[in-house]
């Protein structure tokens, strides 16, 4: 069992639509001294995966792509662990992300304490450090480089396919970020266009672009 | 005491009941209806459920505290009997007893808990009813929250409904006044609640229902306005879905005249052919193409078609028709219209270029509102409803891809056609030079053989497409297994071996070598295949294919530590020699520069193992040449003979049986491409074969 911050975790679930990889993510929960919760599928909704969770453990590692078996879940790992995090639940994103999966996670990346791929979870002491900042994020206590300063934002490209890309002069480091329209608030979706400019907040601190993100956007 | 005495004779009782503390008719009200309009809304549903052809709600002085808001209806009314044992009873309203109104309309109205936030929002509420059938009564009931402070139970306060004579000429109906508002309400929430008013009924159906709403406000004016420009003939194509009671599903997509253009069966639908486990419903979908170009020759105007779909686009849902919010509400996107179109943009509407709504019959209730009204309750029969409608925008985008590929197809070979009609003309032009004067030297001769080296050309771009499509081809099914081992086996057994390591604990130190070689073995292979499976992800990352500044140093770091698994597998070693005193910068795109150095790589990866040199090496090295970037890499492989060292340029030449013979052409074609060259030495520094590229870069930094 751990204990952090006057939390007990004993139980964690694993949400992941591959049965086998459930299982062997139960092996480092079993090594870690935690028991296991299998969540196994069909998942309806978001909202019911979660109960189906609160009860059953304290805290839970969910895969990404839940989709790809649809008999699983019709929604994505992102979606639940946010919705989860913003409930009080502390969840961890793990996950081998690339560009595509980025894409569809950073919407959601401000409830989501901790992304990791797998390999960053290999062993219990990643577990326990990746569980402490959860837990330490919904207390309030956030991490530097997941704070949100107001800064500006310029368009770059904007591609035919619903996506855009941006630059983020207030960044030190000179990487742009590509956003789906459907991030944008709808009354800003009209102005995207090469050489726009507004203001958000973003976790300018943070040095990784897959983990840099935009809570609000001044429309 | 008078909710508790002692009875009884010699064993005696205390009679006991519930008792409910005044707080909780504020929490109910409050909590299970956050929103004045909300509240609202259920008053006038109650309106509708009583039969009303007409219900207006008028605000007065409500733009500061204090105000009042009157709700007036001509429906049925209630008797005292009804009051008392209807109005004021929480939380089972006659509804659960029957499905329909008098006139025959199924009930919409929540509980009681609706209504009982909207009257708490003064401080005081009051009902004056005239029954239908008492034609000289009407009944006064008046609701002063205050006396509910200082009690200790809800009963505790008396109530009197009061009767009185009722003046002549008035007919039925039900007026509830709420009094000396708490809060203020805003232009914002006036226009909410006006939206809400309207689309209670579906105001855009074929037959509009005979119940009527009404609200005295500017907004509201503004936006019945708006309701009655009804653009449905502009719409550029109509989807219409029919589930029978049966779950049937049946569907059509009409073009703006109303013919069909596709039409799907069930099965066409549904992936499985199950019925849909759903009441009987019916869903429709106007689809707009705001393209300014269309508009031109109508005579309604693009902006107004936008500002009509921005304030009514989206799907709404009519349960036995009347509205349930907030789908199809600005921001709700129930049936994922948005989020599929920015998965796949081509061929599908979103919220702000369509509308449409889903009408259900729901005969047994098997859609049930959440008691927060909310939404509708997550279930199978929702679910079932909402995948129907998902089923069929996924059927029609489908539809209309096909339709658009036919049509891609049709122009090229209408292009075909049009250039060999193009060789006709030359051809006849050339017979009329004759017959005008005489012979040219050879002009007819020069023709012919001009086409025959066309064909000739066409021949060969012909099979190098053909070429290239069998390669794209491993190349999507290298990423799909790329993919799926990453998320799947992959995934499992970089978790399995790591805790077999942990659970061997101090044994592992000790463990004797026929076990422990052949685990370094297992985690050697995974992590090899870990490094395969990331850069053939990494190949087809999309931003890579962007044009703009490329930092060569940096694209030859990542594919030199993407490849040196691969590498060391064929038990070489990978020299990276960089300049370093250069941050050369070149004008193309990441992937053209990864897909030089990796076919370059992967041809020493097949030569190397053809020779006996040792040790094994291959050197990716770079040199600023003025301004140019040279870019070469060399290996200890058997170096190249078989073929001359301008052939190996040419595609399908290869020394390998199993290899394409493009890489070299990707290389080649790339390099020119990007303004560059390339040359070969047979055998250079290394012994094997040294490739030298040279590009223009664009400043030195």
């Amino acid at each position: 069992m751990l204990s952090i911050r006057q939390r007990a975790i004993s139980t964690v679930g694993v949400v992941d639509d591959n049965q086998k990889a459930r299982q062997s993510r139960g092996l480092l929960l079993a090594d870690a001294g935690l028991n296991m919760f299998d969540m196994a599928g069909p998942l309806v909704s978001v909202a019911s995966a979660r109960q189906l969770l609160s009860p059953a453990c304290d805290a839970f590692i969910c895969d990404h792509h839940l989709n790809t078996n649809a008999n699983y879940a019709q929604f994505l790992g992102a979606e639940l662990v946010a919705h989860a995090v913003s409930e009080g639940l502390p969840a961890i994103l793990c996950t081998r992300y690339m560009v595509a999966e980025v894409l569809d996670i950073r919407r959601h990346l401000p409830m989501i304490p901790v992304l990791l791929s797998p390999q960053d979870l290999g062993e219990p002491d990643d577990l326990r450090s990746a569980l402490e900042i959860c837990v330490d994020e919904i207390e309030g206590d956030v991490l530097p480089e997941r704070r949100a300063w107001r800064t500006q934002i310029v368009v770059e490209d904007v591609a035919d396919d619903g996506t855009f890309i941006a630059d983020f002069p207030g960044w030190d480091t000179g990487q742009f970020i590509r956003f789906r329209l459907a991030d944008v608030p709808e009354e800003l979706r009209d102005s995207i266009r090469v050489g726009f400019r507004t203001f958000v907040s973003a976790n300018l601190g943070e040095e990784r672009p897959e983990r840099f993100f935009v809570v609000r956007w001044q429309v | 005491m008078h909710h508790s005495e002692w009875c009884g004779g010699n064993e005696s009782l205390m009679k006991a009941s519930f008792r409910f503390a005044p707080d909780i008719l504020r929490r109910l009200g409050e909590e299970l209806n956050p929103s004045l309009d909300h509240g609202v809304i259920e008053l006038v549903k109650n309106a509708h459920d009583a039969d009303a052809t007409r219900c207006t709600v008028s605000l007065e002085n409500v733009s500061s505290p204090g105000g009042t808001i009157r709700v007036t209806d001509d429906g049925d009314g209630m008797t005292a009997e009804e009051i008392v044992g209807q109005f004021l009873l929480l939380g089972r309203s006659a509804k659960s007893r029957s499905y329909r109104s008098r006139s025959g309309r199924h009930l919409a109205g929540s509980k009681g808990l609706g209504r009982l936030a909207a009257m708490r929002a003064g401080q005081r509420a009051v009902l004056i009813t005239r029954p239908r059938v008492e034609p000289d009564a009407e009944y006064r009931l008046s609701l002063d929250w205050n006396a509910f402070e200082n009690v200790e139970s809800v009963d505790d306060v008396e109530l009197q409904v009061e009767h009185r004579r009722r003046a002549e000429g008035a007919g039925s109906g039900t007026e509830i006044v709420v009094e000396r508002l708490s809060s203020s309400v805003d232009k914002r929430d006036v226009k909410r609640l006006a939206r809400a008013l309207l689309l209670l009924s579906d105001p855009f159906a074929e037959n509009p229902s005979d119940f009527r709403t009404h609200l005295n406000a500017s907004e509201f004016r503004d936006l019945t306005d708006l309701v009655r420009r009804k653009y449905f003939d502009d719409a550029e194509y109509v989807l219409e879905l029919s589930i029978s009671r049966a779950g049937e599903a049946s569907a059509f997509v009409l073009d703006w005249k109303g013919d069909a253009l596709f039409e799907a069966t069930h099965e066409d639908l549904r992936q499985n052919s199950q019925p849909y486990m759903c009441p009987k419903s019916q869903f429709d979908l106007w689809v707009f193409i705001l393209d300014s170009k269309r508009f031109q020759t109508r005579s309604s105007s693009l902006t107004d078609v936008r500002t009509w779909l921005g304030e009514f686009g989206g799907v709404a849902l009519y349960v036995n028709d009347i509205r349930v919010p907030p789908y199809g509400d600005a921001g709700n996107d129930w049936l994922e219209m948005n989020l599929r179109r920015t998965r796949s943009p081509e061929e599908r509407p979103s919220t702000n270029t369509a509308i449409g709504r889903v009408r259900v019959w729901d005969d047994q209730r098997q859609l049930v509102a959440k008691t927060d009204r909310s939404g509708i309750i997550d279930s199978r029969e929702f679910s079932e409803l909402r995948y129907a409608a998902m089923d069929a925008l996924d059927w029609m985008a489908r539809r209309r891809l096909e339709l658009a590929e036919r049509r891609r197809r049709t122009k090229r070979a209408s292009k075909q056609r049009s250039s060999s009609r193009a060789q006709e003309d030359v051809e006849a032009a050339i017979d009329r030079v004759r017959n005008e004067i005489g012979e040219p030297a050879n002009l007819a001769q020069s023709f012919e053989s001009y086409v025959a080296a066309r064909d000739r050309e066409v021949e060969r771009m012909r099979e190098e497409v053909q070429l290239y499509r069998t390669l794209s081809t491993a190349g999507i099914s290298a990423a799909t297994f790329a993919h799926e081992s990453v998320g799947g086996p992959l995934k499992i057994l970089s978790d399995a071996l790591p805790s077999l390591e942990r659970r061997l604990g101090s044994y592992w130190e000790s463990l004797p070598r026929k076990l422990a070689e052949p685990l370094h073995l297992i985690r050697f292979g995974m992590e090899s295949l870990g490094a395969l499976g990331t850069s053939t992800l990494s190949l087809v990352e999309r931003d890579k294919r962007r044009r703009g500044r490329v930092e060569m140093h940096e694209v030859a770091k990542g594919v030199a530590e993407a490849y040196r698994p691969f590498v060391e597998a064929h038990d070489a070693q990978l020299e990276l020699h960089l300049e370093d005193a250069a941050d050369p910068c070149l004008q193309g795109s990441i992937a053209a520069v990864e897909s030089i150095i990796v076919n370059l790589l992967t041809n020493s990866l097949v030569a190397i193992p053809k020779s006996a040199r040792s040790p094994r090496l291959v050197r990716l090295m770079t040199a600023i040449e003025g301004d140019e970037l040279a870019l070469s890499v060399s290996d200890t492989g058997s170096g190249i003979a078989e073929h001359s060292v301008d052939e190996i340029w040419l595609p399908g030449v290869t020394s390998s049986p199993q290899g394409s013979g493009l890489g070299l052409t990707i290389v080649k074609d790339t390099v020119t491409d990007l303004g560059g060259t390339a040359e070969v030495a047979a055998n250079g520094e290394l012994g094997g074969a040294t490739f030298v590229i040279r590009l223009p870069i664009l400043r030195m930094e």
